[in-house]
């Protein structure tokens, strides 16, 4: 297995929380009852477990690819 | 171990009770009607497996199957005192328990998946009372089964793939032709003029990188949903600030496990292709990303 493609455990993480919470399959007709507050659930649980250095990131909105230099040398 | 016990909905336990005992039924999926008491208690055997604080580690009930038609849901008792919005919005402050929650959703989940297909419910979803899982379940039945042969003998893997945007950029600058011309304009050029080149030259680069990060990014999810029944782009991460590297494809794909190690063969030659491409993947997950969306289809 080279370096640069890896089945890494951090990443199995946040994609447990995708997959658990963010998906699946909801019923026809609205009789559950405890579905709801899931997305805040979601949002909670992505800021509580991310590690530290990924916060701004987790918590932030929406941020532009914004390359730093530019190489025209 | 517990004894497993396979109810009829149509049958139909007691009516739920009232006051704070009051008891519902926590949904994990859904899946055909079959033997699947060994998958249950491989679910159940698991060390402090509970949902939610509902109980001290061991004490809960043990996972059931209500059957209706030619589907089961699987199922577990809860307190529906347990899933009150209050107690939700309390459990949010603890991550150590809504980790555990998530895990343990996904171990029944995993447990049944590895038998025969099952759809994932969605996360947290509780029904007061069987009969209102049976008149969910009802009008679906047969699209339901028909998600269910669509997901048998498949696994969702889930692909990341980053790119170091300064190699990408680099490359662009020295191989892309028109920027190429724009250098050697530059080169010869006057001062004000070699300022507003110089000025062009960064905008073409730019402009060609990203479009360079699209192209790789859309021709990695084609080539890698080749090996897929099924397969979908989510959004990406934000990119973190200052981060040269940046998430360019997070996407989720349905593989027959026919062709799992096809599957990996490829996402490790999609990173060979391209300098500054890196690639985290995670699975084989049961179908949580495509048993919504079949559902639509199937309507």
């Amino acid at each position: 297995m080279s370096d640069s493609a890896a089945r890494v455990q951090e990443v199995t993480l946040l994609d447990l929380l995708d997959r658990v919470i963010d998906h699946g399959v909801v019923l026809a007709g609205d009789v559950t009852i405890s579905v709801a507050d899931v997305d805040l659930i979601y949002l909670g649980l992505r800021v509580l477990l991310a590690p530290v250095e990924r916060l701004p990131e987790l918590m932030s909105t929406e941020r532009d690819l914004e390359p730093s230099a530019v190489g025209c040398e | 171990m517990t004894s497993r016990a396979q109810t009829s909905i149509e049958a139909g336990p007691a009516a739920p009770e009232t006051g704070g005992a009051a008891k519902g039924w926590y949904l994990y999926g859904i899946t055909r009607r079959a033997p699947l008491a060994a998958a249950l208690a491989v679910a159940d055997d698991g060390p402090a497996f509970t949902v939610g604080a509902m109980s001290p580690a061991g004490d809960d009930p043990p996972l059931q199957l209500l059957e209706f038609g030619g589907l089961a849901a699987v199922v577990r008792p809860v307190l529906l005192a347990e899933f009150s919005l209050a107690v939700v919005q309390e459990r949010q402050r603890s991550a150590a328990v809504l980790e555990e929650m998530v895990r343990s959703h996904n171990r029944v989940v995993e447990a049944v998946h590895a038998r025969q297909a099952i759809l994932p419910a969605k996360f947290g979803s509780v029904y007061a009372d069987t009969r209102d899982l049976a008149s969910a379940l009802g009008p679906e039945h047969d699209a339901l089964l028909r998600q269910l042969d669509r997901l048998e003998g498949c696994d969702e893997w889930a692909v990341h793939l980053y790119a170091d945007s300064a190699v990408v950029r680099k490359r662009i600058a020295a191989e892309d032709p028109a920027i190429r011309l724009l250098r050697e304009e530059y080169v010869a050029a006057r001062p004000g003029r070699a300022y507003f080149l110089d000025r062009q030259i960064r905008d073409e680069v730019e402009a060609a990188t990203r479009e360079a990060l699209v192209t790789i990014a859309q021709t990695a999810f084609d080539r890698l949903a080749e090996h897929a029944v099924a397969a979908q782009v989510n959004p990406a991460g934000p990119v973190p600030e200052n981060a040269e590297e940046t998430e360019i494809l997070r996407a989720s794909f349905l593989v027959s496990r026919d062709v799992a190690a096809r599957f990996e063969e490829g996402v490790h030659s999609t990173v060979d292709a391209g300098e500054g491409l890196r690639c985290d993947y995670s699975g084989p997950w049961p179908p949580y990303s495509f048993a919504a969306r079949d559902a639509e289809e199937a309507r």
